[in-house]
């Protein structure tokens, strides 16, 4: 053996004698592990027992490994259970008060001093304000800005997920789903009637923009929606699709789209604004709230019906196969009742009628199934 | 090399320190949740949230354990934005539960609404059909038809 190749040797314990030594030194720890009775009131107890428990966990499969002969893992096993162990002491001796915690433990700086972190919390903030503004209120809030909510916290979930992965190869995914979400949530809480949820001017240079669009898009979107003025929907959503199309050239780097986007959304949403003011001032208005109330109270098609379901099915149904086929049966069935009575066809329609309550009762088991399968 | 292996130290020792503050904080939450849930208001949302720090924090014990400590200081940030999302939630419904209406609003759709929704869209199904039904002349009356029909031949 060459001289350095014996100073290495000598540096390194055999792997067995080292198994041997961390899961003798995890039976000493555990044994002398103190009772839980003896463990002072008001603390983390819970916690220790926890602890504790998985440490002896990881001894049992220590001794397990070595006596398999296989000393990596019961090395591997010890580490881990000593851990468990380190971590049990801490709660044993933490007095379990009232916990104010405010910080991250590291930061990711990104080009132009903003960082991941805060970004994540942020969105985490702006989303909860949103809770806060709609419980304050005490009213419902519209499918569609609920739908825009949603994704908005998907977005965090996703931004958090991104970020856990640390994906080199796309380093501003992190970033580009957080700030995605905060522009929408300031349209949202705008949209709600709220506040601007943050200032424009306050916001990063190159965000000013959105921040200002997003904010005017939802007062716009307000004004709309409360003095119901007649086909909101469609006016609030060509605002905000004129809102997506920013964000994208947004991300995408394509300055002169953003400034014409800018220019064009301002236009729009000061123009409806006006619009509403006008409209609920003027004679039209009675005649259109009425026409809105009339909008809100129609009762959804049977074809409107099968779509939302469907979506639901989609959705939130961990095996929603069987009630696509349910509802696509249903409404095939449903058509041929409506020709056959039209038809004047009574047998055929008796026979469509017996289809399609055979098929609302297939449904009806698949919901009533529902939270006990998902 | 003493140096490295003494800064290698203190690291394993504050983020052993930090894993154990975030422990505690995840349980302090669940803790409020639990107490809200069965007093005023279940939150799907700040319970996923918690099972996700939890989840999160086993990760970063195996972490610490094979001595992987960037990852350890990723995975601590990833359970402090669970973690606070959910005290963010559950201290928003607690300032409803305690000054609103006692009227929550989920940031998701949860399994009871969509349950309520399915059964009220297949009620409206249900309507519509025997809405059609009422149209059909009774199976008595078919059978009187056929018989007069078959009288008439």
């Amino acid at each position: 053996m060459e001289f350095f190749e014996r100073i290495e040797h000598m540096g390194k314990k055999n792997p067995g004698e080292k198994a041997s030594q961390l899961l003798s030194k995890l039976a000493d720890v555990i044994a002398d592990a103190p009772d839980v009775a003896d463990l002072e009131s008001g603390n983390y107890t819970e916690l220790y027992v926890m602890r504790l428990e998985k440490a002896k966990r990881a001894y049992v499969k220590a001794k397990n490994a070595l006596a398999h002969n296989d000393p990596q893992s019961s090395i591997d096993h010890s580490q881990r259970g000593l851990l468990h162990y380190e971590l049990a002491a801490i709660h044993a001796c933490t007095e379990a008060t009232a916990f104010v915690a405010n910080q991250t433990f590291a930061k990711t700086v990104m080009s132009g001093g903003l960082n991941l972190e805060d970004m994540i919390e942020k969105l985490q903030e702006a989303i909860c304000r949103i809770k806060l503004l709609i419980e304050y209120q005490n009213s419902s809030i519209s499918k569609e800005l609920r739908q825009r909510l949603s994704t908005v916290v998907q977005n965090l979930q996703d931004a958090i997920e991104a970020y856990a992965r640390n994906d080199e190869n796309d380093p501003t995914l992190v970033s580009d789903t957080a700030i995605g979400g905060l522009i929408w949530s300031q349209y949202i809480h705008a949209a709600l009637g709220g506040d601007a949820l943050y200032a424009p001017k306050q916001e990063p240079r190159t965000l000013r923009g959105l921040y200002q669009l997003a904010l005017e898009s939802g007062v716009a979107a307000y004004n709309l929606t409360s003095r119901r003025i007649k086909d909101a929907r469609v006016k609030i959503h060509s605002l905000e699709k004129v809102l997506q199309s920013a964000i994208d050239a947004h991300f995408e780097g394509d300055v002169s789209a953003l400034e014409n986007y800018f220019r064009v959304g301002a236009i729009e949403a000061t123009a409806l604004i006006k619009a509403a003011a006008k409209a609920i001032s003027g004679a039209e208005a009675a005649a259109e709230i009425g026409g809105e109330e009339e909008q809100i109270k129609a009762t959804p098609s049977f074809k409107e019906i099968i779509a939302e379901m469907t979506e639901l099915f989609q959705n939130h149904h961990s095996d929603p196969e069987r009630a696509f086929a349910s509802l696509s049966y249903l409404q095939k069935d449903a058509a041929s009742l409506k020709r056959a009575i039209r038809a004047e066809d009574w047998q055929t329609a008796q026979n469509f009628l017996v289809c399609c309550r055979a098929e609302i009762s297939t449904l009806s088991g698949v919901v009533h199934y529902f939270s006990r399968t998902d | 090399m003493p140096g490295p292996a003494r800064n290698k130290s203190a690291r394993y020792a504050a983020q052993v320190s930090r894993t154990a503050i975030l422990e505690q904080l995840i349980f302090q939450i669940d803790r409020a949740h639990q107490s809200a849930a069965t007093t005023y208001h279940q939150s799907e949302l700040a319970e996923s949230s918690l099972a996700n720090a939890t989840a999160t924090i086993t990760e970063a014990v195996k972490s610490l354990a094979l001595g992987d400590h960037d990852s350890v200081d990723r995975l601590h940030n990833v359970a402090w934005f669970y973690a606070k999302f959910a005290q963010d939630i559950v201290a928003a419904e607690s300032t409803e539960h305690l000054l609103g209406n006692g009227r929550f609003f989920d940031l998701i759709e949860t399994r009871s609404n969509i349950k309520n929704r399915l059964h009220d869209h297949l009620a409206l199904l249900s309507t519509k059909i025997e809405t059609l039904a009422q149209d059909i002349p009774a199976l008595w009356e078919l059978e009187q038809t056929a018989s007069k029909e078959h009288k008439d031949k």
